[in-house]
């Protein structure tokens, strides 16, 4: 994995007959590179291992949303 | 769903909603008449622009989360940004952690399609789809408000702002203009980057700030002032390019909605309900200043939340009820209704309160037996709102345009609605039928395009 600093990219190595396989399978499906196909997989898969609900509000954050309902008249 | 399902579904139709929160179909046909609004203009004329109604109560939480399930907020859970534990005088703010029936974004996912919300109101804390959120207002910052979590670092690259900061409104109308354009300005750039980007099925782009500028700026609209009114309308020509720009982002084949959750009017009255019920007698709290739900006490036989909200204090069902399920609870929804007819504006006499419905005749399903028992309805121009701190019934803020029922807006793109006017929880229907996809069992909505 190569890490450039300044940018907010990194570099990924997979084994060439992957890449070319993927190659194969792209076409048709909407995904101009396999860059772009492997980030959208991978981006699928990273999130089948979130947290399936965030954090509820701490108290700090309950008092600005309850003042900023209370700023539109909401409350 | 396989990881790699998507790989053996063709593609099949998209569609794009772009929600302009609180724009009234009257001041959009009157502005596109006058030339301002081009984009819209020519959607319209190439498809359909109809009046369109919203939900009781008609607040943006409600009725959005009433678009992306298809169901009345007695079936969906969400009757206001805050709601009350059943049992109890505890208020708790509503989020997507509360929805009771499956929107949109989930029912796809679920089947494998892709979505991408934008800002859609009740979408905090961000639920995991299949596709990308961004939550909409009540998200708190905008770290931890994106599916999947790397998205909010992509979006802060925009400038992204979830609101406006609405302290800021209240003290300068500059301010909040410049607050309104930036952040416009980089939900639009963010939404053409993610349309043209992401393989979705779905795409819902949430524009908040009309409703915000409504709010801040509808005094100075409807009075034609000279300084604010034509920044007022500067501000929906650049809502309008807006549109056009995200037109430009998806294919002439995508479906495109765009509507607003309700309408719009001029405040003539906020007027604090809980107020006139302490007053008639109906509503008291044990502490002096500053009360608080939490200190109603036994004698209590009535109270509310914002916007119209009545809960009687029933005994066995409230901690200190004091009304007696059974007929004396339907007496005191009878007398209490009578005395909301009695309840005028002190200067003109004209009644403050439209309609007073009992919660069966509004609400159904599953949520309906925490909703209110009664909701009461204003007529245009009075704002009701709840609040023990102050026992003033009648008051002002810098908020000058409240919501309407009626008059909100749905356009359509090469096509045309029904007969019927749009209720805004015909939204699901409507989208799924575009989707080709079958909608679930029992909604309340219903498909409404030709």
């Amino acid at each position: 994995m190569g890490e450039s600093k300044g940018s907010d990219k990194v570099t990924l190595k997979i084994p060439r007959p992957l890449y070319e396989k993927l190659q194969q399978i792209i076409p048709g499906t909407g995904y101009s590179s396999v860059t772009e196909f492997v980030v959208y997989v991978l981006r699928d898969l990273a999130a089948t291992h979130e947290l399936s609900e965030a954090e509820p509000y701490s108290e700090a954050e309950l008092i600005r949303v309850k003042e900023r309902l209370r700023s539109l008249g909401y409350l | 769903m396989s990881l790699f399902s998507f790989l053996k579904k063709p593609r099949g139709p998209r569609v794009l909603t772009i929600g302009l929160d609180g724009v009234p179909h009257s001041f959009l046909t009157e502005q596109i008449e006058q030339g301002a609004l081009p984009n819209l203009a020519s959607l319209a004329a190439d498809g359909d622009l109809t009046p369109a109604l919203s939900t009781y109560p008609t607040v943006s939480c409600s009725a959005w989360t009433c678009f992306v399930t298809g169901v009345n907020p007695g079936a969906h859970g969400i009757l206001g940004f805050q709601d009350r534990r059943p049992g109890s005088y505890d208020t708790f703010i509503t989020g997507n952690q509360h929805l009771q029936a499956p929107p949109l974004y989930r029912l796809l996912s679920e089947r494998g399609q892709r979505v991408l919300m934008m800002n859609v109101p009740v979408t905090y804390p961000p639920p995991r789809v299949n596709g990308l959120l961004v939550s909409g207002f009540l998200a708190p910052t905008l770290e931890g408000a994106t599916h999947p979590p790397e998205l909010a670092s992509r979006l802060e690259g925009f400038g992204y702002r979830i609101d406006i900061d609405p302290w800021q409104a209240r003290e300068s109308l500059d301010a909040l203009l410049e607050d309104l354009d930036a952040t416009l300005d980089a939900r639009v750039r963010a939404a053409v980057e993610l349309l043209g980007e992401d393989r979705w099925a779905l795409a819902m782009v949430h524009i908040m700030g009309t409703d915000r500028i409504n709010h801040f700026m509808w005094r100075e609209w409807e009075s034609d002032d000279p300084e604010y009114a034509p920044r007022f309308l500067d501000y929906y020509r650049k809502v309008d390019a807006a549109v056009g720009t995200l037109l430009e982002a998806v294919s002439d084949e995508t479906e495109v909605i765009i509507l607003s959750d309700h309408g719009f009017c001029l405040t003539r009255r906020e007027v604090n309900l809980d107020a006139w019920l302490r007053e008639r007698g109906w509503l008291a709290v044990r502490a002096g200043e500053n009360a608080k739900l939490t200190d109603v006490d036994e004698s209590t036989r009535a109270f509310s939340l914002t916007p119209g909200r009545i809960y009687l204090n029933v005994r066995g069902r409230e901690p200190r009820g004091s009304v007696n399920a059974g007929e004396e609870y339907e007496a005191a929804r009878e007398e209490l209704t009578g005395q909301f007819t009695e309840l005028v504006d002190p200067e003109t006499g004209e009644p403050v309160v439209d309609k007073v419905f009992k919660r069966e005749e509004v609400f159904h399903g599953s949520a309906a037996e925490a909703a209110p028992d009664l909701l009461v309805h204003p007529r245009n121009g009075y704002d009701l709102k709840s609040g023990l701190a102050s026992d003033e019934l009648f008051g002002s803020s810098p908020i000058t345009g409240m919501h309407t029922y009626d008059d909100a807006f749905w356009c359509v793109r090469g096509r045309r609605f029904a007969a019927q006017e749009p209720r805004v929880l015909d939204g699901a229907p409507t989208v799924l039928h575009l989707l080709g996809e079958a909608p679930p069992d029992s909604l309340d909505g219903q498909p409404v395009l030709q």
